[in-house]
Parts: structure tokens; sequence; C-alpha cells
């Protein structure tokens, strides 16, 4: 366990959220003291336990139908984190796949990517989310896939820069003058040595859909009731904010915690990689 | 397509004839891409179409809440410099000291916290508990407060990591070391000297935090009830009145090209080595 003294007391602490998390979704019923779609009349709007009024039975209150925030939390984070790890794949995916097209074939293929990503960039991210969900539906796969589409740009650039050098080294050289076709030269060659750049460009990324999905849930374009989702118990509690502050509070701190340790992971796993993959992430806008 | 407008459009009584006619009028019935080519060949004569809500056209409606939206973008955008940039130079200069921990954390709590959750919190805090500010409208500069400050917290965040990660660089530079040594004293070199060259990177860094502010100006004005282009374009999403939120889309997006656009052309003013038609 000696490399783990290595790492700052830091990345630890902020990786306890993103775990509990991640055990909230994969093992919801056991966390959440109640059923997180039970409604109860006769218990609305009760506040946390440290406040008057509150009690051990709901631990952070409950919503204006009597349902369980906290038992709703747990649930949400299975939306948030499915959205954010599965986009995140999609994205990089795409990304990595164009980036190693347009870095390694360069001319027309390549004007063409770039041309695609410049006109995607010129586009606000939030705007174009809201625009496609609201026009195909707030269904879990349209929200995964415009999430994704949102991200791949950053890896498509950040991948071809790497490229457009690695290809002109001797080794890939050598995999060209032994015979090797070019599908076994940008995955068994050139992909290896991009890997770990899209490792930190995805963690960094992750916290960014997490934010990006809750927000289409507040706006309501999420996933819709009454599954409950981080940004979605926001939506509802954003009317009673005069009277039940507990509703808002809670999910967005979780929402913070979680989104604050991926940035902080990721800021710690790119000071790890050398200054010129920095320098291409800092000039992306990352 | 999800929902359809006519439905929404027709009291609940209307018969199914008159449904299939006011489809007709509005020309849903013609393949997709007829549709499309006819809103392409409105858009070169400036037109949006109709909205189908408000019964005008889409571009009037959205000039005329254009100024509400500029003015929270420019305050939130004012508010991000203005803090950003005394506090990114501080903390290169000041480099691994307790005001250095203390902007750098600010930037990442800043980068990581929910837009429309910092306003809610901002709502509650100061509005609801300390009675401030107005909780939501438009109106004297009371009310430009707290919307500008959840705006403008992401940009400023992304403003003071990138010039301290800048100001860092170029201190340690050589002509920093001859200015030095040339006994300029430290308060110019670090504006003049340093701190000249590691704007720049935050001038293009501005410009695309334009797109990133008409995003969030999109939730903000949900939150704080400001009238502008976001908070008509959401309440025309659950209109389904499309035209408008295409327009709307358009309009933000050619505002964003422009502003972009501009930076790109200040770049050559700023760095003339980017000049173009100029050898070095």
């Amino acid at each position: 366990m000696s490399f783990l003294r290595k790492i700052p007391l830091k990345v630890i602490l902020v990786s306890i959220p993103i775990g509990l998390s991640i055990l909230c979704a994969l093992f919801s019923p056991l966390f959440s003291p109640h059923d997180p779609l039970q409604t109860d009349l006769g218990k609305r709007l009760i506040p946390p336990v440290f406040q008057k009024g509150g009690s051990w039975k709901n631990v952070l209150g409950t919503d204006p139908i009597g349902r369980d925030i906290l038992s709703r939390i747990v649930y949400g984070s299975r939306v948030s984190l499915t959205v954010g790890l599965v986009a995140t794949f999609l994205g990089s995916l795409i990304g990595a796949t164009l980036g190693l097209i347009s870095g390694y074939f360069r001319r027309k293929t390549d004007s063409i990517i770039t041309k695609v990503m410049d006109i995607q960039l010129s586009f606000p991210t939030v705007l174009f989310a809201i625009f496609v969900v609201a026009i195909t539906g707030p269904k879990l796969q349209n929200i995964i896939l415009v999430c994704g589409i949102t991200s791949w740009v950053t890896y498509a650039r950040v991948v071809r820069g790497q490229v457009l050098s690695i290809r002109e080294k001797e080794f890939i050289e050598a995999a060209r003058g032994i015979g090797c076709s070019i599908g076994r030269i940008l995955t068994r060659h050139v992909f290896p040595n991009i890997f770990s750049t899209m490792v930190v460009i995805a963690t960094l990324d992750i916290g960014r859909i997490i934010v990006l999905e809750s927000t289409l849930s507040f706006l309501g374009l999420g996933v819709q009731p009454p599954t409950p989702s981080w940004g979605g118990i926001l939506f509802d509690g954003k009317i009673y904010i005069t009277q039940a502050w507990w509703i808002t509070a809670f999910p967005g701190i979780v929402i913070m915690m979680v989104v604050l340790g991926f940035n902080i992971i990721g800021d710690y796993l790119s000071d790890l990689m050398d200054p010129y993959t920095k320098q291409l992430m800092e000039a992306v806008g990352k | 397509m999800s929902g359809d407008p006519v439905v929404l459009l027709l009291p609940q009584d209307t018969t199914k004839e008159e449904i299939a006619a006011l489809r007709q009028a509005m020309g849903f019935n013609d393949p997709q891409y007829i549709q499309y080519l006819r809103f392409l060949g409105k858009l070169t004569k400036g037109d949006l179409g109709h909205s189908f809500h408000y019964r005008q056209p889409a571009l009037k409606l959205l000039l005329e809440r254009m100024p509400a939206t500029l003015q929270l973008t420019f305050a939130a955008m004012t508010f991000a410099i203005l803090i950003a940039i005394p506090l990114g130079i501080l903390s290169a200069v000041k480099y691994a000291t307790g005001l250095d921990t203390f902007s750098l954390g600010l930037a990442t709590i800043g980068q990581s916290i929910p837009l429309f959750w910092l306003g809610l919190m901002l709502m509650l805090v100061f509005s609801v508990f300390l009675r401030w500010f107005p909780t939501s409208g438009r109106g004297g500069w009371e009310h430009l407060i707290l919307p500008a400050v959840t705006l403008g917290s992401y940009p400023m965040a992304a403003i003071v990591r990138l010039l301290r990660a800048n100001m860092l660089t170029v201190l340690r530079m050589d002509y920093v070391t001859a200015a030095r040594a040339k006994g300029v004293g430290e308060f110019w070199i670090v504006m003049k000297h340093a701190f000249k060259n590691a704007a720049i990177p935050v001038v293009t860094l501005i410009g695309l935090q334009v797109g990133v502010l008409f995003g969030g100006a999109v939730v903000t004005e949900v939150i704080f009830s400001w009238p502008g282009i976001g908070r008509l374009m959401v309440l025309a999403i659950y209109n389904r009145d499309f035209p408008l939120v295409q327009g709307g889309v358009i309009l933000l997006a050619f505002v964003f090209v422009t502003v972009n656009l501009t930076v790109d052309l200040l770049y050559g003013y700023l760095d003339p080595r980017v000049r173009v038609g100029r050898s070095v």
C-alpha cells in the first residue's frame, strides 16, 4: 500500500463522496431508509433532524408530498452516475476515434473533421443540450447521447494534436515497414500512447456532464418523474424555497461534492502528466 | 418530435377535423425536407418564423428581450473580470502562500458548483433569510446583483486558473529577470512586463466564456425570473413553440460567433506576432 502514501490527502478525501455515491447507486435499497416514491400527505415538508420539528425518521426532511429527501438522493445517484459515466465513455469513444483518424490521415479527412469541431464549438453547450432534448424528448438514452455529443470535441482536439506528433516517430514507421495494417497501427501502436491523456480529460469531464444532466433535470428536461434524480429534486423544491430550504440545499451539496471530487482528481492526474499535454488541454479551453 | 404544438394550441373540445385543418394550414403535413428548405429560405430574409404561442414574429419577441439578457451577461462578465484579475495576479505573485491556496480553492469550487444551485442558495441566504435583495424580476441594480454573481462565478473561476498559470510561466521568463536587473520596481514588473503578456490567452478565454454565459443565462433567468431570451426560450420549450426556440438558438449562436470573431481580431492587435500578412 506504499503507493497510497504518495497520493495527496486532498485527493483521498475527495474520493470518499465519489465512492459513497457509487455505493449508493449500486445498492440503493440498502442505503435508503424509505421508499423514494412513497408519498405520505401526513408527513408533508418535515424539516431535517437538526431543526425544530425534525426527526430521525426523515433525517434530511421530506418534500411537499411527504417523500423522504435522503432516500430520493440515494436513488437519484443512479441517474446522475449512469449519465455521467456512460456519456463520458461515449464522448471519449467518438472523440478519440475521430481524433485518431483526423490526426493520422490529415489532408481532406482532417479538414472536414476539424470544421465539424469548429462548428460544434461555436454553439453554447447548454443551449445545444436543451434544444436537442426538447425536440427528441426527455428520455434517459437521449440525455446520455446529448451529453456524450457535447464532450467529444475536447477529446478529438487533444488526441489529434498528439497523433500528429506520434505518427512521425520511428516506431510507427517501423510498424508501417513490417506491413502492419492501418487499423493495427492505430489501435495497437498509436492508441496506447494517447490513453493516459484520455483518462485525464475523461475524469475532468465527468463532473461537467453530471452538472449538465442536473441542469437539464432542473429545467424539467431530465429523466421524468417519478424517477428521482439530483437535478429533479431541485426542480421539485424550487417553488418551495421560501418554506422548505432543505429540499434544494441537500441535493445541491451532494452534486457539488461529487463534481468537486472528480475535478480535483482530474487536476491531480493532469499534474502527473507531461507539461506539453497540459498546455494542449488548456488551449482547448478545458 | 415530442409533443404536438397543434394540440397544445387548440382548446380541449376541438374536433379532429379542425386539428387536421390547422396542421395543413401551418404546413406540418409537408415532408420534413420541404419544411426545412422553407425555413432556410425565410432565414435568408431575416425571418425566423412566427411563434405559435404568442402569434408574433419570433425575431421581434427575441429582440425585445435581448437587452435584458445582454445586461445580465455583461454584468456577470464584469463581476468575473473584476474579481478574477486581481486574484489571478496576486496568487501567482504570492505563489504557494495562504492567499494562493485560497484563490485556487475558490476557483476549484467555483468550477464545481452547479450554477442553478448557487443561484438558489444565494437567493435563499440573501433574499429569503437576510432580505437584502429581491428574489426575482428586473429593476434597479439590487435586482441585478444576485443573478450576475450566480452567472459570473464560473467564468471567474476559469479566468483565475488560467491567469495564475500564465503569470507563473511569464514571471520566470528572461525578460522579467532582465527588467528586474535593470531596477524596475516589482509593481511595474508584475503589471507591465508580466501581466500584459499573460493576459493574451485570457482574452481568448473570455471570448469562449461568452458561450458558457449564454447557456448559463438560460438557467439564471429561469431561477430569478429575469425577463430575457433564456427564460423566453425555456417557456417556449414547455409550450412546444419550436420557431421561438429555433430562433433563440440561432440568435445566441450568432452573437457568440460575432463575439469570438471580435476576440480573434483583437488578438492581432494585442499580439503583433499573429497579425495577418506581416512577417515577424
